[in-house]
């Protein structure tokens, strides 16, 4: 039950690929590095950003699980669970963002801010300046580790002895740390991208990179599932129902995403003020206009179409291959997000820009398989689920 | 066209069964002997059910997802049309086809012509509103709403035949099989089997 033997081989050679990709891709960065430090530092973060979006949608989804014990999240529970102890490697990929924070945000420098915004970020430089920055990074990490390894020992804990208290205990653990995730998930969205152009704010800003994090996270689950579905011990407890689950989130996350994406577009184009619209103008109002178009038809109106079906969202074949697109969506919605800071005007896209996700994703999967091996795939004395799962009635 | 086919003398054939796993069986050997009309009742819900009577998929979400296009399309060109081109207005500067602006109510007249879509077709394709149905003409079906399963075969199905199929039905071990009569003309208290 606990183990698929003809599964470790191929979990092992998986992880010696992605380690290869991962130096591979370190050395191109550094060389990278070495032609041009601005687009280095540029194509990192959104590499970061977009990984990291996926390690605290795991994070968030596993403290959701505990909180609201769906059976969706008994199947993918473990697959969050080795997401989100990848966090102090994602703490330690951290310091190259400390190293080109000057380069890379304007407050750092706000004498070099133009006049026409100097007034509004000067406002902000008592939360945006490099101390405080650092030390609310740390804090956030503190916090985030903190809840993974609670959480995760917790769950071992209870594969070893079989302790039903421990689901509770879990469970009440679990509602004070979802309000710390969102409150750590508003203020990170804010340092890390929305601070990128610190004369702009929105207030839903952050809205917007939770559900797109938690999207990302449902989708990768979807593939994890695509993958691991047909074998032990998953196979003998997953059912359509599970599926049909997954493909619901999926779709829910997918609407949302489309929902917040557009009332904040809707709310500062009716208002249509020089302080709040430079930052749709810079991405639908230049070449970037593109990214958006693509974003309307393939983040939003091509997967809203497929998932409306229910034979889709019940068979794992096709459901994973939408979940695929997402992917790649979520990649290119996390690119339009970040680039444009940098680049007003025309369209840039940097070879730097595609290789940074591949090196820290490469580190990534590494980890992430490493702590998927060492555990069972499926919690083994939860109570709240019985691995026969028999009894449906 | 069953519109126009001769109505049958009675409304079909219903068996009895004391277990939801003999009512399991009993629909599959019927869809298996190829009988398409017939229906189960049961005190509470069985989702197998759904397979072992062969039930297709309801067209209604089809029906549905018209109706929303329809309330999407609709909802779009009509605040089109009257922005832009009946009586356009200048407001504060911006396009007379200020597409954001009317994607709320686009949105919101999708899902009224949508729901409500739902809710009538759902209504008119279980042939509601009706009254009385044959199937109350069996004095014990009332038991289906305490600890009965019942098993009803329609005489519109074109395998039904009244000795054969009720022989069938007897084969599969119920605990009564009973008559459906179209109006109830017998004594209330007397039985077939009896």
């Amino acid at each position: 039950m606990n183990h698929n033997e003809t599964l470790l081989p191929q979990i092992d050679q998986l992880r010696q690929r992605s380690l290869i990709v991962g130096i591979g891709g370190t050395i191109l960065l550094v060389i990278g590095a070495f032609v041009s430090q601005a687009d280095f530092f540029q194509s990192y973060l959104f590499g970061y950003v977009f990984w990291m979006a996926l390690t605290l949608g795991c994070l968030g989804i596993l403290i959701l699980h505990h909180l609201v014990s769906g059976s969706w999240g008994h199947v993918v529970q473990r697959y969050v669970e080795s997401g989100a102890r990848t966090l102090p490697l994602m703490a330690l990929l951290f310091l190259p963002i400390v190293l080109g924070m000057t380069q890379l945000y304007p407050w750092t420098h706000p004498e070099n801010i133009s006049a026409t915004y100097a007034h509004a970020v000067e406002k902000k430089l008592g939360y945006l300046n490099t101390s405080f920055f650092i030390i609310r990074q740390i804090l956030y990490f503190g916090i985030w580790i903190f809840g993974t390894l609670w959480l995760t020992r917790k769950s071992r804990l209870q594969d070893q002895t079989g302790d039903a208290t421990i689901t509770r205990r879990m469970r009440i653990f679990s509602g004070p740390a979802m309000v710390l995730f969102i409150l750590t998930m508003t203020l990170v969205s804010v340092d890390w991208m929305m601070s990128l152009e610190p004369e702009w704010y929105s207030t839903m800003y952050a809205v917007g990179r939770i559900v797109g994090a938690a999207l990302t996270t449902i989708a990768f689950c979807i593939l994890m599932v695509r993958w691991l579905g047909d074998k032990q011990p998953l196979a003998s407890v997953l059912t359509t129902r599970h599926i049909h689950h997954l493909g619901n989130l999926l779709m829910a996350f997918t609407i949302l995403w489309a929902y917040i994406a557009f009332s904040e577009f809707l709310i500062i184009w009716s208002g249509n003020l020089p302080e709040d619209n430079m930052w749709h103008l810079r991405r639908m109002g230049t070449e970037w206009s593109v990214f958006a178009v693509v974003l309307i038809v393939g983040h939003f109106a091509l997967p809203f179409g497929l998932l409306l079906s229910r034979q889709l969202k019940r068979h794992i074949v096709p459901l994973a291959r939408i979940a695929m697109g997402i992917l790649v969506m979520r990649f290119i919605d996390t690119y339009w997000l970040i680039f444009p800071a940098f680049n007003n005007h025309e369209l840039k896209l940097h070879w730097l820009s595609l290789v940074a996700p591949v090196a820290i994703g490469g580190f990534w999967i590494w980890l992430f398989l490493g702590q998927l091996k060492s555990q069972p795939l499926l919690p083994l004395n939860d109570p709240r689920f019985h691995n026969g799962m028999a009894n449906q009635h | 066209m069953r519109l126009f086919a001769k109505r049958p003398d009675i409304y079909g054939l219903m068996a009895e069964f004391d277990a939801p796993e003999k009512l399991l069986y009993a629909a599959e050997r019927a869809k298996s002997e190829g009988y398409h009309e017939m229906d189960a009742f049961t005190p509470f819900p069985m989702e197998e059910l759904t397979d072992a009577l062969g039930i297709r998929h309801t067209k209604l979400s089809l029906f549905v997802l018209c109706c929303g296009l329809a309330g999407m399309i609709g909802g779009f060109f009509f605040q089109y049309w009257a922005m832009a081109i009946d009586y356009p207005l200048n407001i504060g500067g911006r396009p007379f086809n200020s597409w954001p602006q009317f994607i709320p109510v686009t949105f919101e007249l999708t899902i009224l012509l949508a729901a409500s879509g739902a809710v009538i077709g759902m209504i008119f394709r279980n042939g509601l509103p009706r009254p009385l149905h044959p199937v109350f003409n069996v004095d014990r079906f009332e038991l289906a709403t305490k600890d009965k399963f019942f098993l009803c075969i329609e005489a519109i199905d074109p395998t039904f035949e009244q000795e054969k199929t009720k022989a069938f039905l007897e084969s599969l071990q119920p605990t009564y099989v009973t008559v459906v009569e179209h109006v109830r003309t017998k004594d209330p208290y007397h039985h077939d089997e009896d």
